[in-house]
């Protein structure tokens, strides 16, 4: 709100400029301060400002704008009048994405459970999350930016911890109260954000892939650097990381930093894997190995799932869809039946 | 790296050149000794702030706890306590007060610099409290020889210097531990996520600077044949600046214990060279200070060319 006001301070201070921009204004709002808001954008509108007003919550698109245009991966899509384009139109003009590539998926049958989270919550970003993962399954998670994707992430890595729920890894209730525990669980996680959480960059390839097993490679706390390589150099080799084991990742381009992440996790007894958005700054020919990486995981009897904003990658690699909004999952699909208007009609709340 | 370490030799070599030419008696065996010997304590304190420092941290309590470390060994000594007892109990004080530390910023996510900030004050204060602000002195020359006994021509200090560092080294380089004080210091977040256990590893890091600390105190003690409260002033200073002129980064993760050692001969050789040269005690203060702001700023330039 205060940002808000500032910006009208600015701009009763310029006469002649008269547009004003709002990015996601209502994200941080109360229902009761978004009236207000509206409220005040009529008036400014009533006095001849034009104003640009971004959000993914349509709902506010048909309450306050005039015309609508649509962007999606950087690209103008199309531009209307309100009055002329409703509600599944507007939400297949964003959804449209070329497939263009074809995913190698391929199938198992599902096996024993591994992991069931039953009413689990972290107030305020996550409410009664129920999810279950089968050996041999990718199981997709879609939202949009805030839905609690990334925060159910970090709960089953046990990197935050849930204040309500269970959660039962292979039949037994666990208590995941740091990450040690979770990975004693054999569940492994590749963080949305490589750079922040997924990478020590000044360590070598090899420490980096070691990195989560130092106390089994370890003999009384001695730690060498050759058990460090002998250890990790199958997996660059498997993973096809074009570097040797004794770089520092630091110079690695972003589709082989994120093999190393994978490889701290894969090189493990890790059999839940919990991918967010493992794709994210990745050349396509890394992009396909990955595809790749998650079959043989699941053929061999992991669980994964995986967190991406790419919905051509998410219906194409998962074998069921669960759609998250504010920190809830509100709908379920089979990738067979799902379709990108689907998935983000719902990630949208509109059903 | 391995270049940047070999710059600061190349550097330690040409200052001793420089002095070599300006004053003979530089480059005698009685004064290279002399200056290892003054070197050896702030040396040893520098072991402790790489160690910290590489886990993206600081410790400006070192000086202090110094001063507590030695107040303690010599009430000990004092009291009539056997010589390793008295050791015991003053490495002890110093690893606690360094966990204090550690724990503080660890489990109170506060930042390094506040927290040694309070222990600089705290430790020092206690020191001075249970000395009454008065010197403890006179002791046996059993526990003197700690920095009086030569083995060989070596003086004890130094070989106690050459000790700590081949065992640091080894605990930084060849232990999980170690690894794990750089994978902290790179990206400490990662480093969790990772299944290490930062929460017992980050406390255990400051009282590794504690323990330094208080071995510096010991051979400070028994060369002064005195334990002083208000002893290790600005010990901080000089061990920063040994350990960023020898190349460990200040934001954590990169660096190396070689480095720290050639670094804290810089700085020793730098202040022997001073007074050799008549340099007054003032300006010296000036020079040192250019030299850690100038080794700084060659490694931030060197570092903006390779990214």
């Amino acid at each position: 709100m205060v940002e808000i006001a500032k910006s009208l301070k600015d701009l009763s201070g310029s006469d002649q400029r008269r547009i004003l921009v709002m990015d996601e204004p209502t994200s941080a709002l109360t229902s009761r301060e978004v009236d207000q808001l509206f409220g005040l954008i009529e008036r400014l509108v009533a006095q001849g400002v034009a104003i640009v007003y971004i959000t993914h919550r349509l709902d506010e698109v048909y309450r306050i704008g005039h015309r609508v245009t649509v962007m999606r991966d950087g690209c103008h899509i199309a531009t209307r009048l309100l009055t002329d384009v409703t509600l599944e139109e507007l939400v297949r003009l964003m959804a449209n994405r070329d497939l263009g590539e074809h995913f190698p998926k391929v199938r198992q049958s599902p096996g024993e459970e591994l992991l069931r989270l039953e009413g689990v919550a972290r107030s305020p970003v996550l409410n009664e999350i129920n999810l279950r993962l089968r050996a041999g399954e990718v199981v997709g998670v879609a939202g949009l930016l805030g839905a609690g994707r990334t925060e159910l992430a970090r709960v089953i890595a046990g990197a935050d911890r849930a204040d309500r729920g269970r959660i039962i890894v292979r039949g037994t209730i666990t208590k995941l109260r740091s990450p040690v525990d979770a990975i004693r669980c054999g569940i492994g996680l590749l963080p949305e954000d490589r750079k922040a959480q997924g990478l020590v960059a000044g360590l070598t390839v090899a420490r980096n892939i070691a990195l989560p097993h130092g106390r089994q490679l370890a003999r009384f706390g001695c730690l060498s650097a050759r058990a460090e390589v002998r250890f990790a150099e199958p997996w660059v080799r498997e993973l096809r990381i074009k570097a040797t084991p004794s770089q520092p990742v630091r110079l690695l381009s972003g589709g082989n930093q994120q093999k190393v992440v994978l490889g701290k996790w894969v090189s493990g007894d890790a059999r839940i894997f919990i991918f967010d958005e493992p794709t994210r700054g990745v050349d396509v020919g890394a992009k396909v190995e990955i595809y790749h990486l998650m079959n043989r995981l699941t053929s061999a009897g992991a669980g994964i799932i995986m967190i991406s904003s790419e919905l051509p990658e998410l219906i194409g690699m998962s074998d069921r869809i669960l759609v998250m909004h504010r920190g809830r999952i509100c709908t379920e699909m089979d990738s067979a039946d799902a379709s990108q208007e689907r998935v983000l009609s719902a990630a949208l709340g509109l059903h | 790296m391995r270049a940047r370490r070999f710059g600061t030799l190349i550097g330690l070599v040409a200052l001793c050149a420089v002095l070599w030419a300006l004053t003979p008696h530089f480059l005698t065996v009685s004064n290279l000794l002399n200056v290892a010997q003054q070197t050896s304590i702030n040396a040893i304190v520098a072991v402790g702030m790489t160690f910290v420092i590489l886990s993206g941290g600081i410790d400006l309590s070192v000086g202090s706890i110094v001063a507590l470390s030695g107040v303690v060994l010599g009430l000990m000594l004092h009291a009539e306590q056997p010589v390793a007892i008295s050791i015991l109990a003053a490495l002890g004080a110093g690893a606690l007060c360094g966990q204090i530390n550690g724990l503080l910023i660890d489990r109170g996510r506060l930042p390094p610099f506040i927290v040694t900030l309070g222990m600089m004050s705290m430790a020092r204060g206690a020191a001075l409290v249970v000395t009454e602000g008065r010197p403890i002195s006179g002791f046996d020359a059993a526990f003197r020889s700690l920095a009086t006994a030569r083995i060989g021509f070596v003086p004890a200090p130094v070989l106690i210097m050459v000790l700590v560092y081949v065992i640091a080294h080894l605990v930084l380089t060849r232990t999980t531990f170690g690894r794990y004080v750089y994978a902290i210091g790179g990206n400490e977040e990662a480093t969790r996520l990772s299944g290490v256990r930062v929460h017992l590893h980050k406390p255990a890091i400051y009282a590794v600077s504690g323990l330094m600390s208080a071995v510096a105190a010991i051979i400070l003690t028994a060369r002064l044949n005195s334990a002083q409260p208000i002893a290790g002033m600005m010990y901080e200073l000089d061990a920063i600046a040994a350990t960023v002129i020898g190349g460990t980064s200040l934001m954590g993760g990169e660096g190396s214990l070689v480095g720290t050692l050639i670094g804290a001969l810089i700085m020793g050789v730098l202040r022997n060279g001073l007074n050799l040269l008549g340099v007054s005690s003032f300006l010296q203060q000036i020079v040192i200070g250019a030299v850690i702001v100038g080794a700084v700023l060659v490694d931030t330039i060197l570092k903006r060319h390779r990214t």
